[in-house]
């Protein structure tokens, strides 16, 4: 399970000097390793790209078990494999941008607070769209704790079971419904706290 | 397993969450004896919840051991999973099931139950809570007392031998309380189950409590004995960020005026020991 709330951690409490670094220069780097993602076309020019990612990542001394989260979407890039036709050249493509593009992701999010990079994000964007990006961050923290109770919950009362396959399947398939009520319902729940406090289309951040 | 016998036993166990706060789980260990109904006190944060997450499993510690039927639920929980019901402290994170019926039946056909058997172990539960006026409905729309039933009807359909409970009286009204108490207490007496739970309301704890564990700063285990023995106590449980018992507080206060009746911790025990007092009292009279 992705542990959010530890990456949350590592970025308030990081010490080293890519955690001190500027929240803007960060993000203003993030963009640059999305151009260099979106224009490199050869794979010699992203494998370095995606060596001085790493190096960055390992010279801020972030945990090996937070480097999982950078291949996750590697999962959905084996898709190319067969789109392409199993063209190899085509496939490293597809992987190191994939690789580039999130492990940039990650290394921000494990050096920079997330108010720090929505704060940044606010005076180039509007403020509107950068709310929504930030309730939707924050969703994320509650999605996935809501599905960790739901996972507990199925496996507490006997819900996932390799000898029952179809009903386990069954019961999965159920528990995504019920995130889904849930998580709409927290949501909805949340918007009306935040109206009752005031809010006015725009979370001003600490600093600002 | 015999009455008495050990069905949980932890041992100084530490868990560490995401966001490095170190629970410790020490002091006494953590012992629950078959047909025993154990509660456990403590301030907000103190790790009551955390101990019951490794009891079911869901957490497992760095350090120590935890023992349930004999076996650690953190690597072989699929093997005493049927002995244990569990009530969550947020039951809607517990109830799965589209309606009330499906819910309490969901448990007993994962298990592989035969459905007329299911049905007639459902009926059973609804029946014992009195919630078949509410067996239809969708779960979403029931009340926060209802949906505390039905999380309880889901955990005792398949009639275990623990039950595990995370506050759960939390947000009920009095009546529901008074309710939830019968039920359990009727179940420790005509079916031997044994249950543990963690609660904030003192003024329960003495009805519904065999064995009583205090919990204060972050997992330490500091008293066990029951109810009576550790409120009468009480100048040394204000570090637990507690207040004593009502009829605790009361009566403290008529010895201090020159009354002692004594210290009783429930309703009908006040009442007999005024009753007894005012008696004797009469005789000495005439």
């Amino acid at each position: 399970m992705i542990q959010l709330s530890y990456l949350d951690y590592l970025a308030a409490e990081g010490k080293s000097w890519l955690h001190r670094l500027s929240p803007k220069l960060k993000i203003i780097g993030m963009a640059f390793v999305l151009l260099g993602i979106v224009t490199l076309r050869d794979p010699s020019g992203l494998l370095l790209l995606y060596m001085v990612l790493l190096s960055l990542f390992f010279i801020s001394r972030i945990p090996l078990k937070i480097f999982s989260l950078t291949l996750y979407p590697l999962i959905f890039a084996s898709l190319f494999i067969f789109i392409s036709g199993f063209q190899i050249l085509f496939i490293l493509l597809i992987f190191l941008k994939v690789l580039c593009g999130s492990t940039g992701v990650v290394l921000l999010l494990a050096t920079t607070p997330y108010p720090s990079i929505f704060r940044a994000l606010g005076r180039v964007l509007p403020s509107i769209f950068v709310t929504a990006l930030f309730l939707t961050y924050r969703s994320i923290f509650i999605l996935l704790t809501v599905f960790e109770e739901t996972q507990h919950a199925l496996h507490l009362r006997g819900g996932l079971q390799w000898r029952h396959p179809w009903r386990s399947l069954i019961n999965i398939s159920n528990a995504f419904g019920h995130l889904i009520i849930q998580g709409i319902d927290a949501s909805e729940r949340m918007y009306e706290s935040m109206v009752l406090r005031g809010f006015k289309n725009k979370i001003h951040y600490r600093g600002e | 397993m015999r009455d008495g016998e050990k069905i949980v036993e932890v041992d100084c166990i530490t868990h560490v969450y995401p966001d490095m706060t170190k629970v410790q789980i020490c002091g006494l260990d953590f012992i629950v004896n078959r047909g025993e109904r154990v509660s456990i006190l403590g301030s907000n944060g103190c790790g009551k919840t955390t101990l019951l997450k490794h009891l079911l499993g869901i957490l497992v510690p760095r350090d120590g051991s935890v023992k349930v039927f004999g076996l650690d639920p953190g690597k072989e929980y699929s093997k005493i999973r049927e002995k244990i019901g569990v009530v969550m402290q947020d039951v809607d994170e517990q109830i799965l099931g589209p309606t009330v019926y499906d819910d309490i039946l969901f448990a007993p056909l994962n298990y592989g139950i035969p459905k007329a058997k299911a049905e007639a172990l459902a009926k059973d539960v609804i029946d014992r809570l009195n919630i078949g006026s509410i067996q239809g409905k969708i779960v979403h729309y029931l009340s926060g007392g209802e949906k505390k039933k039905v999380a309880l009807a889901g955990a005792l359909v398949l009639e275990p031998e623990l039950l595990i409970l995370d506050e759960p009286f939390t947000g009920l009204d009095p009546m529901s309380k008074r309710d939830l108490i019968r039920i359990l207490n009727e179940l420790n007496g005509e079916k031997g189950i044994t249950f543990i739970m963690t609660l904030h309301e003192v003024d329960l704890v003495s009805e519904v409590t065999d064995v009583l564990y205090l919990m204060h700063g972050h997992g330490d285990l500091s008293e066990r004995g029951r109810p009576d023995e550790i409120f009468g106590r009480f100048k040394d449980l204000e570090h637990f960020n507690l207040e004593e018992p009502t009829l605790t507080k009361l009566f403290k206060g008529l010895k201090k005026e020159g009354l002692d009746f004594g210290d009783p911790l429930r309703i009908d025990e006040a009442i007999r020991s005024i009753k007894n007092h005012w008696d004797e009292n009469l005789k000495n009279r005439s």
